[in-house]
């Protein structure tokens, strides 16, 4: 059965790009358009994998992962930043908040595709 | 209290200068060249105000342009009440232009990601295509490759053109043998005919008997007997020798069509399987000649499908600058709207001054402190911002 990723991003063409990459590979893929929206969707299925932007309105990124670390069925489950944010400081807020990784953008699909095999099979 | 007043307005009008300047400097950016002549104009007066402060508060005394302070501060507040709708116009088209850029950028992105995204399903399809035609073929051979079956075809094929040839030498054998027959039969037939000579002597002498013991008389009698039975004897042998050439005769006419036939089905079969061998071994090695193409197409082909998906990676990579520059261009909106909010704010304070407010030293000092928070606003925004990519290079990864 195809391992399910949740992908948060309020650019619809990163949304593109990453589903068009992970789709390519045989994952599911869920959009969402905002972490609000996002956090939903993870309510609706418990998905394998979750990749979130930082800056997004009504919900950040950063907000989100505290939001699902928080809930029991996403505790273990590998949440990845996929952002322009590249700074340290904010690397270290996003491992605080309980982020897997941090893969700044612009991404390349082979090394997305790689990281997302590594962390999930 | 008026001089106070004065110095918060030359704060102010500093201010305003700096905002003028980074207005100049924003819209340049976007490439906006409609905000050059209102901007022109209220530097050029703003910078003469403040010069002319600037020598008033350095202790001189004296304006570094002629007219009094009051002429000056009208001036300023009439470039203030002319511009200010101007810049209201440019600053709503600006954000228009800039919504605009946004949008235009997000439809092109889409769709070029469609396009990319179908040429790779393409290339995908031609790939698995290629890919099925090899698995039916190694399917139908019974997982062998075609070069398993054209070897195992070829050797097939020399044993069998072996085997004809053999036995077309055999042929020529038997040919050989039932011509060895044939002349033993020929032999036969000549003993059969010195067999009939003896008899016809043998009858001759019964005959030459049978008349000595005619004429002996009675004594002669037995002999007689003898010599007929003689005769007799003699004509069966005789018989006999007709009936075995007959035989013989039948037997070599048998051999002789026997010998022809074997002849010419050896010569026969030896050119037909030479030259079938002959064809058949030109046709497999086109085949061979054709399954060796046919492999080159296929793996090139793979090699060209891989080239198309690192040439598309880096095509996704490169299109993530929509991304980015739309978050550059919301973040110079940003900054556009503090602008902008400043503006408003300086026309009220135009309008007021104009008016003769009494609240006007409040009014300044307000306008003072928000171009102050402006100016901090931009700083903070420029040290936060989102994207400091100069270039687009993939970014980091970091797995904790």
């Amino acid at each position: 059965m195809a391992k399910t990723v949740l992908s948060v991003d309020d650019s619809s063409s990163i949304r593109q790009m990453v589903a068009f990459t992970l789709k390519g590979a045989g994952y599911e893929v869920i959009e969402a358009v905002d972490g609000q929206d996002g956090l939903n969707k993870a309510k609706m299925k418990t998905v394998d994998l979750v990749l979130t932007d930082q800056n997004m309105p009504v919900m950040d990124g950063l907000t989100l992962i505290r939001t699902l670390r928080s809930m029991p069925s996403y505790r273990t489950v590998p949440i990845l930043m996929l952002t322009t944010e590249s700074s340290d400081a904010m690397k270290m807020q996003g491992k605080s908040a309980g982020a897997t990784g941090w893969l700044v953008k612009p991404f390349d699909p082979a090394k997305l595709l790689e990281v997302v095999r590594k962390v999930i099979g | 209290m008026e001089q106070q007043n004065g110095k918060s307005m030359w704060g102010v009008l500093s201010g305003v200068a700096v905002v003028a300047l980074l207005l100049h400097a924003g819209v340049g950016a976007v490439g906006l060249g409609s905000w050059s002549a209102p901007l022109n104009v209220l530097i050029t007066v703003i910078a003469g105000a403040i010069l002319w402060g600037a020598g008033k508060n350095s202790g001189g005394g004296r304006p570094v342009v002629g007219g009094s302070a009051e002429t000056r501060e009208s001036a300023v507040e009439n470039v203030l009440m002319q511009t200010y709708p101007q810049f209201s116009n440019q600053f709503s088209a600006t954000h228009a232009d800039m919504e605009q850029v946004q949008r235009l950028l997000a439809d092109a992105i889409a769709k070029l990601m469609e396009s990319f995204e179908g040429m790779q399903k393409l290339i995908q399809s031609q790939r698995d295509a290629a890919l099925r035609v090899t698995v039916q073929q190694s399917e139908q051979m019974g997982n062998a490759s075609l070069e398993e079956f054209l070897d195992e075809t070829s050797n097939t094929l020399k044993q069998l053109v072996g085997s004809i040839v053999n036995n077309s030498k055999v042929g020529m054998e038997l040919v050989d043998k039932m011509d060895a027959v044939s002349q033993q039969v020929r032999s036969i037939l000549k003993v059969l005919g010195e067999i009939d000579g003896i008899s016809k002597q043998t009858n001759l002498l019964a005959l030459n008997a049978a008349i000595e013991a005619a004429r002996a008389g009675e004594a002669g009698r037995g002999f007689a007997v003898v010599a007929d039975e003689v005769r007799k004897l003699s004509a069966r042998a005789e018989h006999f020798s007709h009936q075995i050439r007959a035989n013989m005769n039948q037997v070599h006419e048998a051999i002789e069509e026997a010998e022809q036939a074997i002849t010419t089905m050896a010569t026969l079969d030896m050119d037909f399987a030479v030259r079938s061998k002959g064809q058949l071994e030109h046709t497999l090695g086109s085949v061979q000649q054709m399954n060796q193409g046919m492999s080159e197409v296929i793996e090139q082909q793979q090699i060209i499908s891989r080239e198309v998906d690192m040439v598309v990676g880096r095509a996704v990579t490169s299109l993530q600058f929509q991304d980015m520059v739309n978050q550059l261009l919301q973040h110079a909106k940003g900054r556009v709207d503090s602008m902008e909010n400043a503006w408003h704010m300086m026309g009220d304070w135009a309008r007021e001054s104009k008016q003769g407010s009494t609240a006007s030293r409040e009014r300044i000092d307000q306008m003072r402190n928000e171009v102050d928070s402006l100016l901090t606003r931009h700083n903070k925004t420029i040290i936060n911002k989102a994207v400091n990519q100069q270039k687009l290079e993939t970014g980091d990864i970091e797995l904790f």
